[in-house]
């Protein structure tokens, strides 16, 4: 589907375009030069084009133990889970917020749900560790009286209690997006419904959920090219860096921040943003494709 | 300012902790600092160069501009405050050596991180603490050699004798200069007098971290709310910090790592690189800890809690902690306000093996210093000059500190100006005196701490590996993968959480599959021709 361009009338939309492309490109763009640093054993003496190249050494330690397997499937595990999860839940409150209306109520709610996603991720470790801890925690001193249950040194647990969390935090902030998407339906097509006698629920169903499919696509897809990338206070915050629950909370950000907080060698770290970088973009481009063949209007390029 | 010394001496022993990591000798080192073209072409933008030649001169005929990041604990200076230091410092400096000296005070728990910025921007860094490792530093060509410059520096390195220069340098170039101060530590049980005295054990009798068991048997009896061991730094009992002398039996050196990261040891003077976690001496330290936190003798879930001795000590919840210090205690004691309103005492439990990388508080010249010959004879007064060092640390007379009457500087600190603290004085730096230049010539530092720094330093015992550096850029995949599988167990058996009967044998398998014996079969092999060159 092919329009006409009129490059005149186009010009100032073009012009204010301009501020975030210069962005993109002085953050964005630029800084991939930095690629070559994950192929280079780095000498400061040398600079960056002048160091020895080191080939695909510096990925080595990504790969090479067994606790990549754990850091890899958890990185992808959370990362399906939290995005499949993120949108039920942030389209679902969009549609109740959005049915709730302008009342006084609405106002309320609407900051309170964004409120937990300004706040630290360091705060919010310390309000989890609030109900968790043994010696003085809530839930082992109220809930669990009789059976306390030693939180940060069981991994079985944490991946429930990374979920709540992300929920908590999540869903008010993502649930905006749907809500403006929403606002944007045309009354017409409402009242249209109601004068054919559709039910409050078949609007929903019928209109609003269809007409928001654009925009969880678009979602879904920016979601997917950060798959491999986690949210480091989450996974390292809020479980207290406990070595014990490893086996549920290390991902690839941390894993990489353990393993070279001592070293701190460019060369690695780069290798590793390389790495989640390069993913993201076959994985974008791939779901991009399958997008294109299911639903032709909705893709992303 | 009553706790300042105490913190002070804290941020001290986190230094000690922060400044190990890989080290050793590099090889393209020579190679490197021939191809200096990157750094006269950096010099020459960023300021206008004294040429090397005419610096030789006593006339000075030009100033060279030095840049000096070091480290500053809680409090940063003012701007206001750096200037007028600067300017001060500046008066003296230009006619004794031709220097104009800019100060970078830097906050010590981002040092690493900012020096790697400024490092890698190219900007000018003339001198600074090489802290991530002096060889890593080396490998990645970001120090110059100073062999060139030895006889400007010749007093300092005489004061210091050849025992601290050992770690200074890597394929036979002089590299750094050490910090000047008691380089291992007095370890000591902190407890309150009140609960000790109840309890009725005699602190004298105690020597080592294990005798600790019956004092704090008997405060958890008469106390069962009081926990009888705190953490000293969040996280860690410091107990296996603590028992590597005397207590473990045997001498244990970590070669350049620490007990919290280490990859590879020699346990017992043998020659022999072993795997720490895999020895007797570990699994008893680990085992004691379980044994005691099953006991109650520990606080509970300290690997995750942020609580520490002195808030915990303070709120009537703690009887003690182990702490390792390098000064007398009865001077930190002194100066101590920070348990609250309890009477503190303490025992003592045995002095660190001098470890060969026991020198690895440093101060080395950057790559892109544009004047190096300048930069070392700063160098030289900062271990030298009285007047230098003490302005650098406490700042102008009259507005950052004043002297008291009857002021004896060899033992005290000078006072704060009438309603000024050491938040609102303009500059002063006093909490980087564990890790600047020479710490005997600071005011406070003279006298008994310094006694009691030079005992430590020529009574300790000595590694024999003293001033091995290791290189790990060969095996860094490995030494990644080891240390994730480290920080995943250790905390948790230092703090008599985990079950050493279960834990240990699947950290030791663990570390052996993330290729542990590859990094000591390198350790043992540079730590050998090293060994055949002494």
């Amino acid at each position: 589907m092919k329009k006409k361009h009129n490059l005149k009338r186009d010009i100032p939309f073009f012009i204010m375009l301009l501020p975030a492309m210069i962005y993109l490109l002085i953050n964005s763009y630029f800084p991939m030069f930095g690629i070559f640093i994950a192929f280079k054993n780095i000498n400061y003496q040398k600079g960056i084009f002048g160091s020895d190249w080191a080939g695909f050494k510096n990925f080595e330690f990504l790969f090479k133990t067994k606790d990549a397997g754990i850091m890899l499937r958890n990185t992808l595990g959370y990362n399906v889970l939290f995005i499949v999860l993120g949108i039920v839940l942030s389209v679902t409150l969009a549609i109740m917020l959005n049915e709730v209306g302008r009342t006084f109520l609405a106002k309320i709610a609407q900051p309170l749900i964004i409120f937990p996603n300004i706040i630290s991720m360091v705060i919010v470790a310390y309000i989890v560790f609030a109900f968790l801890n043994a010696q003085t925690g809530f839930i082992d001193k109220t809930i669990l009286k009789n059976m306390p249950i030693s939180w940060y040194s069981e991994p079985k647990y944490w991946p429930v209690i990374l979920t709540i969390v992300n929920i908590w935090r999540a869903t008010g902030y993502g649930s905006i997006i749907y809500m403006s998407s929403i606002a944007g339906i045309d009354a017409e097509l409402y009242e249209a419904a109601r004068v054919d006698g559709a039910t409050r629920l078949q609007q929903i169903f019928h209109i609003m959920i269809p007409l928001l499919k654009p925009t969880v696509v678009i979602m879904v897809l920016m979601a997917i090219s950060k798959i491999f990338n986690s949210d480091f206070g989450l996974f390292y915050q809020v479980p207290m860096n406990s070595g014990a629950l490893y086996n549920t909370t290390q991902t690839i950000d941390t894993y990489v921040y353990r393993a070279l907080m001592e070293l701190s060698d460019i060369g690695m770290s780069s290798a590793a943003s390389v790495f989640q970088s390069v993913v993201g973009f076959v994985l974008v481009l791939t779901a991009n494709k399958v997008v294109a063949k299911v639903d032709a209007d909705n893709r992303l390029f | 300012m009553k706790k300042k010394l105490l913190s002070m001496i804290l941020a001290m022993s986190m230094t000690v902790l922060t400044a190990c990591g890989g080290s050793g000798s590099a090889d393209q080192v020579s190679e490197d600092t021939g191809s200096s073209t990157t750094e006269t072409a950096q010099s020459t933008e960023t300021t206008d160069t004294a040429d090397a030649g005419e610096a030789e001169q006593q006339s000075w005929d030009s100033i060279s501009n030095v840049t000096l990041y070091y480290p500053v604990y809680f409090n940063m200076p003012s701007e206001g405050g750096i200037a007028s230091v600067q300017e001060e410092l500046n008066k003296y400096l230009e006619p004794k050596i031709g220097v104009d000296i800019e100060l970078h005070p830097v906050d010590m728990f981002q040092y690493t991180d900012q020096i790697n910025l400024v490092l890698s921007s190219g900007d000018q860094v003339d001198i600074f603490m090489p802290l991530a490792g002096l060889s890593t530093y080396v490998t990645k060509g970001q120090v110059l050699p100073m062999d060139d410059y030895v006889d400007s520096m010749k007093e300092a390195i005489d004061l210091m004798g050849e025992d601290f220069m050992k770690s200074s340098y890597v394929n036979g170039s002089l590299y750094s200069l050490p910090v000047y101060k008691a380089n291992t530590f007095q370890w000591y049980f902190m407890c309150r007098k009140d609960l000790a005295d109840e309890a009725g054990v005699d602190l004298d009798s105690i020597n080592s971290v294990a005798d600790l068991e019956d004092l704090l048997t008997k405060v958890h009896e008469n106390h069962p709310d009081i926990y009888p061991l705190c953490p000293t730094n969040p996280n860690t009992f410091m107990l296996i910090n603590a028992a590597d002398g005397p207590e473990a039996d045997v001498d244990i050196d970590y070669l350049g790592d620490n007990p919290e990261s280490c990859t590879g040891a020699v346990i017992g003077n043998t020659g022999k690189v072993e795997n720490f976690y895999a020895s007797d001496a570990f699994k008893k330290m680990v085992e004691r800890a379980y044994d005691w936190n099953q006991k109650g003798l520990l606080m509970p879930e300290a690997s995750v809690s942020p609580d520490i001795a002195s808030d915990l000590i303070a709120a009537g919840r703690g009887f003690g902690s182990v702490i390792g210090y390098g000064y007398p205690m009865s001077e930190a004691m002194a100066n101590s306000g920070t348990y609250g309103d309890y009477e503190m005492t303490w025992a003592t439990c045995g002095t660190d093996l001098m470890q060969s990388s026991a020198f690895s508080n440093q101060f080395s010249l950057g790559y892109t210093s544009a004047d190096p010959a300048a930069a070392c004879r700063l160098m030289n007064l900062l271990w030298t000059d009285e007047y230098v060092i003490n302005t650098i640390i406490y700042g102008l007379e009259g507005e950052d500190y004043v002297i008291p009457d009857g002021f004896d500087p060899a033992n005290a600190m000078p006072d704060y100006p009438e309603g000024v603290t050491a938040e609102t004085a303009p500059y002063q730096a006093r909490v980087s005196c564990g890790c600047f230049g020479n710490n005997f010539l600071m005011y406070g530092f003279m006298g008994d701490v310094k006694d009691f720094g030079m005992d430590l330093i020529n009574n300790s015992k000595k590694s024999d590996y003293l001033g091995f550096l290791f290189d790990g850029s060969n095996v860094k995949t490995e030494i990644t993968a080891v240390n994730n599988v480290i920080s995943q167990y250790y905390t948790g058996l230092e703090c008599g959480e985990m079950n050493p009967d279960e834990t240990l044998p699947k950290f030791i398998s663990e570390l052996e599959a993330a290729g542990i014996d590859t990094i000591i079969a390198e350790k043992q092999s540079q730590l050998d021709s090293w060994l055949a060159q002494q």
